[in-house]
């Protein structure tokens, strides 16, 4: 049986600069991300990870090729549109939080609600509360939280609204071991419980080891990927990726297109 | 370090722009009041110069000892013209004319007065050295009655030519004349933006009711004489009460005496200078808190490589130095600009002044320089010394906890100021404390206000802002939020709004008591029901108006009031009016307290109350009142009264007035008839076209008008301030904008659209613009109140507080607080919201 996919680009090509000092960042990325998948994108620093990562999520506009998030396209949509999508379709988890400081914890939650002027469904905001474990610390300003606490406010966040996919951009990166534990298992979670589609972009292998498929970027391109990730192997498919003669062949990603089905079984 | 402070200045092109613009305009405004009065000055002096063109000795009434030029609107006293014969006669004189001089009013081809700033009337002088000012002449002087030439200016703008018929109206009554030519005046096409008439002698002397007399005899010597020697030669054949005096010193002390007075302009223009620095040093020192605020990692960093506190201090300052000279440099060319601005807007609010040229003061412009540098520094000392207690070790922390802005130092420091301020403008106002000590208690007021302001911001913006958080998107709810995050910020740049809005409000609280006295004290007394009033003050109503009302059936009676700008016991601009003193009584009861109103039949002067009061006069003291360059006069104090009505603070005699001022023009006639007879009033009236037939309530209303123009003029003064204060708006807006680039990215990429984004900047912007309005508005009532008390308590103590013109302010404020968004929203929905995000 099929699967419906949450967000899938087609030969995405990202420049920066111009002339002769132009980079791909992305160049001609084919990649498919299934509803209710975890999929982590890694690779070394300048592979263009983050690049593809904004431009799945509608944050920056690509130069050539086709985005699509559950199953409208983004990249011909003018602003006003694309602005409505990511409140209504696309959930963002930040390295840094960015939680707005003003804002209780429960306000930050609901803001993408707030500013659809939307009501919160009451008992969807209860579950992910409950989820994120946070149900005691909701008066509490960002300043008054720990660093753990602050991710777990911008994941309820992001999942408040349904959005087809959340994006993750280095949630760990700021967080101590044993938060960064908690916020991965959290991630987890919400794809094994709420069937919540996440990808996250990452460069620490144990915390691409807790979703089911990683996929690896060098140089702007796929260059394979790996599913049901241990932390030992992605580590060797990285030496691989930073010595490029044991750089595997770049082989389209929808090859290798995963059955969920299966996967559960 | 001195490298460092020039960078920091470089790196925020924006903001030093925008801070720079709020010293420029200060430092202009002051730097333009300076040009202004130094181009006057040069004006008046060429055009005292130009009418002595080809005289080189002037015969004229002995100056009265103590007598002024201009301070009294009857001109000096006239001379007979017996005196002429003898001059004609004396070896060493070339030519000798007679000039009369007086006003008369110009009307176009449309029936209307010709838009002058001024209107002279004059004889035509006989002798080729005195014509030679009349330049570009078209036609021929007038010869005889019936006759005028008009300046080339005037009969552009009417649209004549010679041989037309002008109206001209002298006293208020339309005449009609023959242009039989038409002249320039020197190298301009009229006299200083005045209007000119020139009759022949006789008929000016005919029109102004100087038969037999001259103004003044010019002189011209010939070319074996010097002026001086011509000048003694002169003295020694005139009577007593006459002087001759060269046409230099003559012209060098009419200048030196009009400059004196037109000096209270200088003072007025520099006070509101004064308030626009005071505004824009608030702008800068809020401005330079924040930057220090955002640059606390930096100047951590310099702190731990070894940068010492005095030199931390000093490359803030350093940076306002520059910034400060940068900025007033722009300032003294805007106010080269604003010069004219200045006399513009005079014009604009009926103040018309000879304004030709442009001459630019070294001093007045230096000192500018400088009080805009001053301020920039002072301002930014308080920053600079918060900046010299930012620990090395900060440059490691990263983020910085937002100061309440609460302390009880803060608090005692607070009331103790406000409470001082408040003191010295009491006693500055009701005791008898100099006006500087009135000042200096608003000052420390607005400064303890501010001092207070962080601690009631934040009830304040939460207040205020509670209606917006009904706006969609939560915008309304997060601009409330971001209000009250920072209070110091929020009151500091709020405060900069309510002093000028204070001032604004105080003065409309003032003028509206004042006008409801003056209002008051004309309806109290319902004997007159008409009032005949000149338009022109300077023209009058002939008595012939008066005659001719009487004559108006049903009328039962008419009284002539006569006006005049005086100096009494040496105040200036005084009003002292001339009655009837067996009529007035029945137009309004004066009330009597002591001494007799028949006393005025013998010359004495009556006081009001309040004036008694003021002066500590008692009946039969001696007042000397200063008629201008007429004369000065010792009257005797033969009343008192209570109740001025319609009439001013001193009153004399008809016959005293006129033989005091040479003034034989009414200002106003009281006219009691019922109120059928305002057709046949409007009828007898059709041919004083300078005379305006008013009811209670009209005249009531035409006396406030000229408060309301001084309102008007005082509020557009204010505006620049206000302008400032905005700029501070603006400049803190972008400023938060930057710092806050991260949530304002995360917002957008959680959903939020441009126009929300722009929204909620707009709401915190109003925010902040009403809490300046509101706490002006409260200071500028208190004060307006405590002004209008003293103001007023000598009559009937008033305080009025003018509810819709507070609205409006409040209104205008809003609206100022959605304009002042309109930058810094654009920059924050033009951001890039990737590297928004992103920026570490």
């Amino acid at each position: 049986m099929p699967t419906a996919s949450a967000a899938r680009t087609e030969q995405l090509v990202k420049c920066y600069g111009s002339g002769q000092s132009q980079v791909r960042a992305l160049d001609g990325v084919d990649i498919e991300i299934p509803e209710g998948s975890f999929t982590a994108v890694m690779g070394p620093s300048g592979s263009g990870k983050s690049t593809l990562l904004h431009c799945m999520a509608g944050l920056d506009s690509a130069d050539e090729g086709r985005v699509w998030i559950g199953g409208e396209e983004i990249t011909s949509m003018a602003d006003r549109r694309l602005t409505r999508l990511r409140r209504d379709r696309v959930g963002f988890v930040f390295q840094a939080f960015n939680l707005l400081p003003v804002l209780s914890a429960a306000a930050n939650i609901t803001l993408p609600l707030d500013i659809a002027g939307r009501a919160a469904d009451r008992d969807w905001l209860a579950t992910v509360v409950d989820a994120v474990g946070l149900a005691d610390r909701l008066a509490h300003r960002p300043s008054e939280l720990s660093g753990g606490q602050q991710q777990r406010v911008a994941i309820a966040r992001a999942l408040v609204s349904r959005p087809a996919v959340v994006f993750a951009d280095e949630p760990t990166g700021n967080l101590d071991s044993r938060a960064s534990t908690e916020v991965l298992d959290l991630l987890r979670y919400c794809v094994s419980e709420f069937g919540q589609t996440v990808v996250m972009v990452t460069h620490d292998p144990v915390a691409a080891s807790y979703s089911r498929r990683v996929v690896f970027l060098a140089d702007g391109r796929v260059v394979g990927d790996l599913d049901q990730p241990t932390p030992e192997g992605i580590l060797d498919r990285m030496r691989a990726l930073g010595r490029p003669d044991l750089r595997a062949e770049p082989t389209p990603a929808h090859v290798h297109r995963h059955d969920r089905d299966g996967e559960l079984a | 370090m001195f490298t460092a402070t020039l960078r920091g200045l470089l790196a925020h092109r924006i903001r030093l722009v925008l801070t720079a613009l709020a010293i420029a305009l200060g430092t202009g405004f002051m730097a333009g009041t300076f040009v202004f009065t130094s181009t006057l000055t040069h004006s008046l002096d060429s055009l005292f110069a130009q009418a002595a063109t080809g005289t080189d000795v002037i015969v004229q009434h002995t100056a009265p000892q103590g007598a002024s030029v201009g301070a009294g609107s009857g001109g000096s006293k006239p001379i007979p013209v017996a005196i002429l014969a003898r001059i004609h006669a004396l070896p060493g004189v070339k030519a000798a004319s007679g000039v009369v001089t007086g006003r008369a009013v110009l009307f176009g081809s449309n029936g209307k007065p010709l838009p002058n700033q001024f209107a002279v009337a004059l004889s035509w002088p006989h002798g080729a050295p005195f014509q030679a000012i009349f330049t570009r002449r078209s036609g021929r002087p007038p010869t005889g009655p019936g006759q005028v030439m008009i300046d080339r200016h005037s009969a552009q703008e009417g649209h004549y030519v010679v041989g037309d018929r002008i109206e001209i109206t002298v006293g208020g009554r339309a005449m009609r004349f023959t242009v039989t030519g038409i002249t320039g005046y020197g190298s301009a096409s009229s006299i200083g933006g005045g209007s000119m008439a020139i009759f022949d002698a006789r008929t000016a002397q005919r029109l102004f009711g100087l038969a037999g007399r001259y103004s003044q005899i010019d002189v011209a010597a010939s070319q074996a004489v010097s002026p001086q020697q011509l000048r003694a030669r002169v003295a020694k054949v005139l009577p007593p009460g006459a002087e001759a005096v060269t046409a230099v010193n003559a012209e060098a002390s009419q200048a030196r005496q009009l400059n004196h007075q037109l000096r209270f302009l200088t003072y007025f223009f520099a006070a509101f200078a004064g308030v626009s620095l005071f505004v824009g040093a608030f702008v800068i020192w809020n401005t330079f808190s924040i930057m220090i605020g955002q640059r606390i990692r930096e100047l951590a960093l310099l702190r731990t490589l070894g940068a010492r506190r005095d030199q931390v201090f000093r490359s803030v300052l350093g940076e306002a130095a520059v910034l400060g000279a940068l900025a007033a440099a722009a300032g003294l060319l805007l106010g080269i600009g604003l010069a004219r601005g200045l006399a513009a807007l005079l014009a604009g609010f009926g103040v018309s002044l000879p304004i030709s040229g442009l001459s630019v003061p070294p001093a007045g412009l230096a000192g500018s320089f400088a009080a805009g540098v001053a301020m920039t520094v002072i301002a930014a000392i308080p920053p600079a010394w918060r900046a010299t207690r930012v620990a090395p070790v900060q440059a490691l922390r990263s983020a910085v906890p937002d100061p309440s802005g609460f302390s009880v130092a803060r608090l005692i420091g607070g009331m103790v100021m406000t409470a001082a301020g408040i003191g010295l403008l009491i006693a500055g106002l009701f005791g008898h404390a100099p006006a500087v000590v009135t000042a200096a208690g608003a000052v420390a007021s607005f400064l303890g206000v501010t001092v207070l302001g962080p601690l009631f911001a934040r009830p304040l913006a939460f207040a205020v802002g509670q209606p917006l958080i009904r706006l969609p998107g939560r915008t309304g709810a997060l601009a409330r939020d971001n209000a009250m995050r920072n209070p110091k910020r929020t009151s500091a740049t709020a405060a900069a709004l309510m002093i000028g809005l204070a001032l604004i409000v105080a003065v409309s609280v003032l003028v509206s008591s004042v006008r409801s006295v003056i209002s008051g004290q004309i309806t109290a007394d319902a004997k007159t029901s008409f009032y005949v009033q000149a338009t022109s003050t300077d023209a009058g109503i002939t008595p012939a108006a008066a005659a001719a009302i009487a004559r108006v059936p049903g009328v039962r009676q008419v009284t002539e009031v006569r006006r005049t700008d005086a100096t009494v016991a040496g105040s200036a601009h005084q009003n002292v009016d001339g009655v009837d003193p067996s009529a007035i009584a029945a137009f309004t009861s004066l009330a009597v307290r002591a001494g007799s109103i028949s006393s005025l039949n013998s010359g004495a002067l009556l006081v009001s109350k309040s004036a008694a009061a003021g002066h500590h006069w008692r009946i039969g003291d001696q007042v000397t009142i200063g008629f201008g360059s007429y004369g000065v006069s010792r009257l005797r104090i033969g009343g008192i009264f209570s109740n001025p009505g319609p009439l001013s603070s001193y009153l004399v005699s008809t016959a005293t007035f006129t033989a005091d001022t040479g003034i034989r023009t009414d200002n106003v006639d009281l006219v009691r008839a019922p109120a059928s007879a305002r057709a046949a009033l409007q009828q007898a009236l059709a041919p004083y076209p300078g005379a305006q037939l008013l009811d209670q309530a009209g005249y009531a209303r035409s006396r406030g008008a000229t408060l309301g123009t001084i309102l008007n003029l005082i509020t557009a003064l204010l505006v620049l301030a206000v302008l400032i204060a905005l700029l501070g708006i603006v400049n803190t807006l972008v400023l938060s904008v930057v710092e806050r680039t991260r949530e304002l990215g995360l917002l957008r990429a959680i959903g939020m659209r441009r126009g929300q984004l722009g929204q909620m900047i707009a709401a915190e912007s109003v925010i902040i613009a009403i809490i300046g309005a509101v706490l002006g508005t409260a200071l500028g009532v208190g004060l307006g109140a405590a002004l209008a008390a003293a103001f007023t308590r000598s009559q009937q103590l008033t305080v009025v507080i003018p509810g819709g013109n507070i609205v409006i302010y409040l209104a205008a404020a809003v609206l100022a607080g959605l304009l002042a968004a309109l930058a810094p929203a654009r920059r924050a929905a033009r951001m890039n919201m990737l590297a928004a995000i992103t920026s570490e």
